[in-house]
């Protein structure tokens, strides 16, 4: 049974119950609303984004719905992340966030971990300036703060 | 929208920083006030205090306890102001010390949240005091204690402690610790791991009738034909992670457990051999860890017939592997592989046109983070005495590290942090430890000899530690 999700620019998309469903946010939606035929609007996810998301929702519509995983597994890597998902995840770095957000927006936890791991990997190996640069983030730390904080956490930056 | 967006959200971050190691997080705290306080609680969720390298000064650690879920020391952890009363450290969930501290003291870091507690020299803890407050840690699921001195009054307290545990490791436990064990059994045991301890070993694994994972090292040479007759009688139907550090068994003893399991994911054998390969064929799929000791393989075909089969692999060691076999085997189907530790032998002459199909093979291992090439030295004729009078063992023919000869294929190779090739004949540049360092950002350790030129290879070590990467020759 198809699904009609309206996107912040007005598009409609039709997708099938089962692939909007990997969204949590909507499959509540659903639940809520019942039989009804009437569009989802998703105020927060323009089209571009959400032809994404719907991408990722079909090729992963029938992957296990994941359990909530509340531990913390210090054993987690970032180097998890499948050959397809890779591949997807060869967007600008705009796209990228825009995907994070969504994904967060319309609870779909496995894109985000998707998209988390991405920046993780970005991160890895940078410098606090190279990271700066890499994401425009403004220092706003006073120089003397930074050597403080820098001094703090020195026994950390080794391996 | 500006780009920063999702990263000013801190449940984006706080994903985020799950996936990164703790040297990481230490330069994210630096970058902005709002970076600074979303990864701090993550940079200190995991706190290691040792002695030797620098630590975190006992004021910081103070000002961030509250973070602290995994505390390891091998310091008391009191303060100068208080040295009645360690630090507390509110949330901690896991917690192992490493100092023979007082029981008094030890009494007052349990905290109730604590879920894993490994007491490394637990010699000191002999009050029945302590013990109680143990027995009362009701979330405790992982549980060691090692050169354990109890009294007897407190034996009956700690086997009430090892019974309501998933996860138990043992050290170095005295007969007479195993006196009050008859009436008790542990079926919430699930990992066993017991070290050096005789025949209380045997007393203990036997009372765990939901066994899935053993790690065994007898002090008893003699004592590993009980253990493998419990596997052979079933007395552990769930077993699938059996690791044995004993190098009594033959292959045909140990193939008659190995046929006894019902699932194989984990194995560490000594003395496996063809008998053993043939009774882990029909758990290739399921097999995930392989080490090995003392492998009977002489034909060298076992690497090969592995590394094709078994596509959950994540760890391969101690097979020695023959680079014919390789270059005109199947593909490699363990692309799940991250620890492989196989020399690769190659005859004399047969480099150059057996080289780029290892190559091809070793190039699929994406998620490879260890990978050692080192050629243990073979002993024969062609090894000299020198001018001290010590045998030179001269290096082996092997994998040619050289950019053009295929070291610019294995980039796939993106997060390899250990990469060894001792012993190991190579004629690596400054060019081959530059393209390393570029296209390997993980790498952590090096371990060989680059060429044989001293002057030369100093000079590349010297490169190698600027960037923060360790290196051994030997």
């Amino acid at each position: 049974m198809p699904v009609i999700l309206v996107s912040s620019d007005s598009q409609e998309f039709k997708v099938d119950k089962e692939v909007a469903e990997r969204s949590i946010l909507i499959k509540n939606m659903l639940e809520d609303v019942g039989e009804s035929d009437s569009p989802i609007p998703l105020p927060n996810v323009t089209a571009t984004v959400l032809t994404k998301v719907i991408e990722y929702c079909e090729h992963h519509r029938n992957d296990p719905v994941q359990v909530p995983d509340e531990t913390d597994d210090p054993r987690k890597r970032s180097n998890d992340i499948e050959e397809w998902d890779m591949k997807f995840m060869q967007v600008d770095q705009e796209m990228l966030f825009e995907i994070i957000l969504a994904a967060n927006y319309l609870d779909i936890k496995p894109l985000l971990d998707v998209g988390c791991k991405t920046v993780a990997n970005i991160i890895k190996g940078k410098t606090p300036e190279e990271i700066r640069k890499a994401f425009n983030i403004v220092n706003d730390f006073t120089p003397e703060e930074e050597a403080q904080i820098k001094k703090e956490n020195e026994w950390a930056e080794d391996r | 929208m500006p780009t920063t967006h999702a990263l000013e959200l801190p449940e984006v971050l706080s994903a985020v920083a799950r996936y990164l190691s703790r040297d990481n997080l230490a330069v994210c705290v630096r970058v902005s006030r709002l970076w600074h306080q979303s990864f701090l609680s993550h940079l200190w969720s995991n706190l290691r205090v040792e002695q030797r390298w620098y630590c975190p000064p006992f004021e910081t650690i103070a000002e961030n306890r509250h973070y602290v879920k995994t505390l390891y020391t091998e310091v008391d952890l009191v303060g100068k102001n208080n040295p009645a009363q360690p630090l507390q450290f509110p949330n901690l969930k896991e917690l192992s010390v490493r100092l023979p501290i007082s029981s008094k003291l030890m009494t007052m870091f349990l905290r109730p949240s604590l879920t894993r507690l490994e007491l490394l020299n637990a010699s000191a803890l002999s009050t029945t005091r302590f013990w109680k407050a143990v027995l009362e840690l009701h979330d405790l699921k992982e549980f060691r204690a090692d050169f354990l001195e109890c009294d007897y009054d407190s034996m009956n307290l700690f086997w009430s402690v090892c019974a309501r545990v998933e996860c138990l490791s043992l050290n170095t436990l005295q007969v007479f610790h195993t006196r009050d064990l008859t009436a008790m059994t542990f079926p919430r045991i699930r990992e066993l791991t017991l070290n050096s301890s005789g025949s209380p070993d045997l007393n203990v694994m036997r009372r765990c009738p939901n066994l899935e994972s053993l790690i065994w090292t007898p002090s008893d040479p003699k004592a590993w034909r009980k253990c493998l007759q419990y596997v052979v009688e079933g007395l552990w139907p769930n077993l699938s992670d059996l690791q044995l550090m004993s190098n009594g068994p033959s292959d045909a003893d140990l193939e008659r457990a190995l046929l006894a399991m019902k699932k194989i994911t984990s194995l560490q054998l000594d003395g496996f051999g063809p008998r053993c390969l043939r009774a882990v064929c029909p758990h290739f799929a399921t097999l995930k860890r392989l080490v090995l000791h003392d492998c009977k393989d002489p034909d060298k075909t076992m690497a090969q017939e592995i590394l094709t089969h078994c596509p959950m692999l994540e760890e391969l060691r101690g097979l020695r592997a023959d680079a014919e076999k390789i270059a005109q085997g199947d593909p490699w189907v363990c692309s799940n592989l991250r620890s492989l530790r196989i020399p690769i032998d190659f005859e004399p002459g047969t480099n150059e046109r057996l080289q780029p199909l290892v190559i091809a093979q070793l190039l699929r291992l994406t998620k490879l983070e260890t990978l050692c090439l080192d050629c243990p030295p073979v002993i024969d004729g062609r090894c000299q005495y020198n001018q001290y009078n010590l045998l030179v063992v001269p290096f082996q023919e092997a994998l040619d590290l050289r950019l053009g000869k295929g070291l610019e294929k294995l980039s796939s190779l993106r997060w390899l942090r250990q990469f060894y090739f001792r012993h190991t004949l190579q004629r690596m540049g400054k060019e081959e430890v530059e393209w390393m360092i570029e296209n390997w950002k993980q790498l952590k350790v090096i371990k060989g000899s680059f060429n044989d030129d001293p002057d030369g290879t100093m000079n590349l070590e010297t490169l190698v530690r600027a960037h923060r990467i360790n290196i051994f020759v030997y």
